[in-house]
């Protein structure tokens, strides 16, 4: 049996303020095998991103453990995570998060500049990524000059140009019409299939986690079955 | 991390204009502060050309002056009797007729011969060799003036170095040349040739706060033609008190009836001096201070909302790998660029100050020194603007900066 990709145990997730506790996850457990290609769904405000940003290492639990490759890191502090992230760990967010005074080139890059490497290296690994996605013609454009799925697209070669272990997709067609999102998604599965990343994928859509190996509900904060 | 920041800087050219444009106008604010502030210190730090402890200035009055023609003959007659009962006094060591006191309001201004054809004004004075040497000025060249002097066809001067440097330049010897100026020959009888016999030390009437001005001083001549002098210059004993005074000036007036005499100790002149020069600078500086501080405030609040604005994406390059350290002292390299860049615009500004002669008082050794002093003082403060409110939006966790709006 393999040993899994990441792993929850117990985790809860709890948001305070002055005046009320929001309990967003509660006693999560769960773990994720290298290439698997897996979903999360749930109603509104249910912690589906929430989940996906603990599993991400963006957030800390209030309590329990999460383990990434055999390794605990929910005690760790910001400078040992952030290898963590840059190098195992792909996001794609629901609203893209590219930054609109970087043209696509330069966004696709942005992972590869936490790391030590030449900037040509660079510019030919971000070229390579944006080929992936089917935007090699599109590199000198701002963000505000593509259309949202390929907005997306770029965001998908920013996050899989670090060659991560694990890509973390928050709702990822959750902002295209209905063709975007097939192209989005087929993409998604090619690079589980081709490439073995490991993909978790936050979704509303029962037809699109249909797609995934395994779905993961959650209810009130809570994995149901 | 540098090319990479000036991507960001050059594509966000358009937003950064009124951060490059408030940073421009407080280093031009600060500059022209400094720089005063460094001609001033630089002037105080100067020699003064001239000791004033232990000087008292004697001012006198003739009351019968105004009401009828003055017989300059009676005034040189009356203030030798004046002198000689001074002098004789027990705690009087010099005594002797000046025109302008140092740090007196008055000043004389005078156009003398300069290098060719040029004319140079001067401030002027009329005093005596022994009044020069009991206030401690220096002689570099030539002699003192003195009896040699007296019934000649020319009218013997000391000039300082200022003097010969701005009117000859390097090279030219001023002792003996002729400064009267160019055209002046034969204007009336008491035209009189303007001969050099010997250069001072520089010599700054003003005080301590002064400039560095061309200088002449004229030998006093009893019976000088161009009128009487009512000024003296009184050197004391050393720990002399105030009750002198009116030792002093019952003398003068038993000596010369119709003169009212009052005295005045240097010491006293020269707080007063720098008390009025520094008045309205103190004014200007509580002003300047308090623009500068709401320019700082400004400066501050701009940043802020510039850091501030970016939180999403501290949060995105968080999350993408960069550690919170890392993205702190990227958005302040971001930040002191294009600090460089407004100080840049604001030099350009600044330099017009010496070019054109603008401010008298920003010459071109004050502005460079007050170019680097500004330079430093501003990109601290952005660098300080920058240093806190990018602290607080890294110290959020990653995926909640990214939510935050």
């Amino acid at each position: 049996m393999p040993e899994p990709l990441i792993a929850l145990s117990e985790v809860q997730k709890i948001y305070r303020t002055d005046r009320m506790e929001t309990v967003a996850l509660q006693a999560v457990s769960l773990t994720i095998d290298p290439g698997e290609f897996v979903s999360i769904m749930g109603p509104s405000g249910c912690g589906k991103s929430t989940l996906l940003n603990v599993l991400g290492l963006i957030d800390k639990p209030t309590r329990g453990a999460v383990t990434f490759a055999g390794r605990a890191v929910s005690g760790l502090g910001d400078a040992q995570l952030a290898p963590i992230r840059n190098q195992e760990l792909g996001f794609v967010f629901q609203s893209f998060h590219l930054i609109p005074d970087l043209r696509v080139i330069d966004n696709v890059e942005l992972p590869l500049f936490y790391r030590k490497g030449a900037w040509r290296e660079r510019r030919r690994l971000a070229l390579e990524a944006l080929a992936v996605v089917g935007l090699a013609n599109r590199v000198n454009h701002f963000p505000t000059e593509l259309s949202g799925g390929q907005q997306q697209r770029v965001a998908i070669a920013r996050a899989i140009v670090g060659k991560p272990s694990l890509l973390l997709a928050d709702e990822p067609t959750g902002n295209l019409d209905s063709q975007m999102s097939e192209e989005i998604m087929g993409l998604l599965e090619r690079l589980n299939t081709e490439q073995g990343t490991t993909i978790i994928m936050v979704t509303h859509d029962q037809a699109k986690a249909d797609r995934t190996r395994r779905i993961f509900r959650l209810f009130d904060g809570q994995l149901v079955h | 991390m540098l090319r990479h920041a000036l991507t960001l800087i050059w594509n966000r050219r358009r937003a950064n204009r009124l951060l490059v444009v408030e940073i421009a106008a407080a280093f031009v604010i600060t500059f022209v502060l400094t720089a005063l502030a460094v001609n001033l210190w630089s002037n105080y730090q100067r020699p003064l050309g001239f000791v004033y402890e232990n000087m008292w200035n004697i001012g006198a009055t003739n009351t019968a002056y105004a009401g009828s023609m003055f017989s300059r003959q009676s005034h040189s007659g009356t203030l030798a009797d004046v002198l000689a009962a001074l002098r004789a006094l027990p705690r009087t060591e010099v005594v002797e007729p000046i025109m302008t006191v140092p740090y007196s309001d008055s000043e004389w201004r005078s156009e003398f011969r300069g290098a060719g054809d040029a004319t140079l004004s001067a401030h002027i004075n009329r005093t005596t060799a022994a009044a020069l040497q009991a206030i401690d000025v220096e002689l570099v060249d030539g002699r003192w003036f003195g009896p040699a002097d007296e019934g000649q066809g020319y009218r013997a001067v000391l000039v300082n170095r200022a003097f010969v440097e701005q009117s000859f330049g390097p090279g030219v010897e001023p002792i003996g040349q002729r400064i009267d100026p160019p055209g002046s020959e034969g204007r009336g009888a008491q035209r009189r040739e303007v001969r050099i016999v010997g250069v001072i030390e520089d010599f700054r009437q003003k005080g301590e706060l002064s400039d560095t001005v061309p200088y002449v001083i004229e030998r006093y001549e009893p019976d000088d033609e161009r009128g009487p002098t009512f000024s003296l210059l009184l050197q004391v004993a050393p720990g002399t008190d105030a009750s002198f005074e009116e030792q002093l000036v019952a003398t003068i007036e038993s000596v010369a009836p119709g003169w009212v005499a009052s005295v005045t100790p240097w010491t006293q002149m020269r707080e007063r001096s720098l008390s009025t020069t520094l008045l309205p600078l103190k004014i200007a500086a509580t002003i300047a201070v308090f623009f500068i501080a709401l320019v700082v405030m400004g400066l501050i609040g701009v940043l802020w909302q510039d850091v501030v604005r970016r939180t999403q994406e501290i949060g995105l390059r968080r999350a993408l790998g960069a550690a919170a350290g890392s993205v702190r002292r990227q958005i302040q390299l971001e930040m002191l660029m294009v600090g460089a860049f407004g100080i840049l615009i604001g030099i350009a500004v600044a330099i017009q100050f010496p070019l054109l002669e603008l401010v008298r008082r920003i010459d071109w050794a004050a502005a460079t020194l007050a170019i680097v002093i500004s330079a430093a003082l501003i990109l601290l403060l952005v660098a300080l603007g920058a240093l806190y409110p990018s602290w607080l939006a890294s110290r959020r966790e990653p995926a909640d900066a990214l939510r935050y709006e």
